[in-house]
């Protein structure tokens, strides 16, 4: 089969690989119709995720057909279309158990266990085609994959919805919606996103969805700005200096109530912040840039919330933890629980509640996706969400 | 499930805690005065005694510790919660036919006369046997076991079970204690590394085992079957340095062709 697979920092091609097969038996292999580049995949593509291997198959957002199901699967059946959650969890658990399937204790073998233990003191679930310290799972830019605990990372998909429809369920439209959820949204209240990539863009449909009075969304990328603006929300153009003065003004002094950062690790930023971090990850002493995370922090109201979907790796400094702890903020982050929202997030698309297919600027092919990670990477041709069609 | 912290060991390096050694220094010295004082052969004896204890003071190493220590073996304990019963963790530990299944290295455990156990371990290429007999055995509760004198590896531990808190499952805590070849004075200088590999190697072990309970597969990572047996040494090996060696796990580049729902089908079930 074909299949995107990465050989190093910046070099991905698409390649014949072996097709997978059932290896435990509540496994399943679905045969993708669709695929997406996800944000998060940029660090695997820019080399900050650690146990990349060459020969690594990436991609984690993506649907199709079951062909082959393993003897122990019970709910899915071979021809049914699905979508698959882009974190595997088993179900059993504890923390499955407790709707946490992010953290679930089985899908991370005990090898990328025993890494992760190391960095974090406890290894989470297992992700889709992205990296060995997440179990070292084929990814889904490939034409099959194997998707373990089908019965429960597969939903299944009504005919008379588009693969575009229901693809961004796998990841982004969930991670936006947890990262509104997380605001604990009340009547009256305004949220500041930063970054208005896809998972910012579902953030605002989301706060909205949520009962959020005013949305106010800050990035430096123009188109990314017209689609957020598009969705209702008030924009705050970095570009055009420090950002905090202006979203003050705009909550009357205040802050908002709470603040989404969707930008994670790989924070482009601005001023001397910006520039400190940017040459402490080039010489290795921080891995993480946080100039979204520090103004979400400083522009926060007191006692809001600051909700972290943006992906985090390793070590910042210049954290102000000080801010945080005398504005008595709350903070919630983490890897989204996928599976959790999936199915009630359909029924919101099915009732017409929401579109996802707003966000998609380019449909591909699979041998397309290497070029089209870089146009991403360098925000070309007003790029946001690429999306390939896998097959026929 | 994080290593307990590790206590200082004697074993290696300044192995006296710094008040005793103040204490012995001073006592030390204070001999040594006195001693120096009386002019009389037991006074210089008493002196005699007082240099060695300011010697054991400055240098911060007592070989006496040392070899107590030595006595004591490689300790290491972890313990893990598992959605199960105190009977059904029992119960699968007891039937030795399960262990290989989560603790890979283990090639072999079968059941001799008198409630001994052959083992047969793989370990770097090296085939290592011993047998252990049984010393506890209660159901739902705790299993010690201890290695009969004349195998590779010497070797007792045990494991107890029981219910965690509220609805969080049950623990199962592994304790093991174990004696490298030629004796742990001849390898103080790797008790670290043994340390680590050991809970390393439970570590993993208790991490399958509660897989198997939990889902009744072994997770990977492998997208074929064909690739299982990579993976496996590459789970194995990598406690040597967990971060290292994650970075090998993975599939191989082979050609093959998918044959379809049928027969991928039948290539599945635990292994």
């Amino acid at each position: 089969m074909k299949a995107v697979v990465w050989h190093g920092k910046q070099d991905l091609r698409v390649d014949n690989v072996p097709d997978p097969s059932i290896v435990n038996p509540h496994d399943a292999i679905v045969r993708v119709t669709s695929t997406a580049i996800c944000g998060s995949d940029l660090h695997l593509y820019n080399g900050f995720i650690p146990a990349m291997k060459p020969g690594d198959i990436i991609g984690h957002e993506f649907m199709g057909e079951i062909v082959a199901t393993g003897p122990a699967c019970e709910t899915v059946k071979v021809g049914e279309r699905v979508i698959v959650m882009c974190g595997i969890s088993c179900g059993r658990c504890w923390f499955c158990k407790h709707e946490l399937f992010s953290a679930c204790d089985n899908t991370n073998p005990a090898g990328s266990q025993a890494a992760l233990e190391t960095l974090y003191g406890h290894a989470g679930g297992a992700l889709f085609g992205y990296s060995h310290l997440y179990g070292g799972y084929a990814g889904g830019q490939a034409e099959y994959v194997r998707v373990p605990f089908a019965d429960v990372g597969c939903v299944k998909i009504p005919a008379e919805l588009s693969d575009e429809q229901v693809l961004f369920l796998t990841d982004i439209f969930p991670t936006g919606f947890m990262a509104a959820e997380n605001c604990k949204i009340q009547l009256g209240d305004t949220i500041a996103v930063f970054g208005a990539g896809p998972v910012g863009q579902f953030a605002v449909k989301s706060a909205y969805l949520l009962g959020a009075e005013r949305v106010i969304v800050i990035d430096a990328v123009s188109e990314r700005l017209a689609m957020a603006a598009q969705q209702g929300a008030i924009i705050v153009d970095e570009r055009h200096g420090d950002v905090i003065p202006r979203i003050e003004e705009l909550t009357g002094g205040r802050g908002p109530d709470s603040v989404i950062d969707a930008v994670g690790l790989e924070a482009h930023g601005t001023g001397v912040g910006a520039v400190y971090d940017k040459v402490k990850q080039v010489m290795r002493l921080e891995t993480d840039r946080t100039t979204a995370l520090r103004n979400a922090i400083m522009v926060c109201r007191k006692g809001g919330t600051v909700s972290i979907p943006g992906v985090y790796g390793g070590l910042v400094d210049k954290f102000p933890i000080g801010a945080a702890f005398a504005k008595g903020l709350s903070f919630a982050m983490g890897q989204t629980h996928f599976h959790r929202y999936a199915k009630p997030l359909l029924a919101k698309v099915q009732a017409g509640e929401i579109d996802p297919r707003f966000i998609v600027t380019h449909r591909i092919a699979l041998a397309e996706i290497p070029a089209a990670y870089k146009m991403f990477n360098d925000k070309q041709d007003g790029c946001i969400k690429v999306v390939a069609k896998v097959g026929t | 499930m994080q290593p307990y912290p590790v206590v200082r060991s004697r074993l290696v390096g300044v192995n006296i805690a710094p008040a005793e050694r103040i204490a012995t220094g001073l006592a030390g010295g204070a001999a040594i005065a006195f001693g120096v004082g009386q002019r009389s052969v037991r006074g210089m004896l008493l002196a005699g005694v007082g240099a060695i204890a300011m010697m054991r003071a400055i240098s911060g190493r007592c070989p006496l510790y040392r070899s107590r220590a030595a006595r004591k073996g490689i300790q290491v304990r972890r313990a893990i919660t598992i959605q199960c019963t105190p009977q059904k963790a029992y119960e699968v530990w007891r039937d030795l036919a399960n262990l290989p299944q989560f603790m890979t290295h283990v090639q072999s455990v079968t059941l001799e006369e008198g409630g001994v156990s052959k083992w047969v371990v793989k370990e770097g290429g090296k085939e290592l046997t011993w047998r252990a007999e049984l010393i506890e055995d209660t159901p739902a509760r705790r299993l010690r076991w201890k290695s009969l004198p004349g195998g590779d590896i010497s070797h007792e531990g045990s494991i107890d079970i029981r219910w965690a808190t509220g609805d969080r499952g049950t623990i199962v805590e592994v304790k093991m204690r174990y004696f490298p070849p030629g004796g742990l004075l001849v390898a103080s200088a790797l008790y670290g590394f043994l340390r680590k590999l050991t809970a390393a190697q439970i570590g993993a072990e208790l991490a399958r085992f509660q897989q198997l309970i939990e889902t009744g597969e072994l997770t990977t990572g492998a997208r074929r079957v064909r690739d299982l047996d990579e993976d496996d040494k590459a789970i194995s090996a990598q406690q040597v340095s967990p971060l290292e060696r994650a970075l090998d796990i993975g599939t191989s580049a082979e050609t093959s062709t998918w044959t379809g729902a049928t027969n991928g089908a039948t290539n599945g079930g635990a292994r």
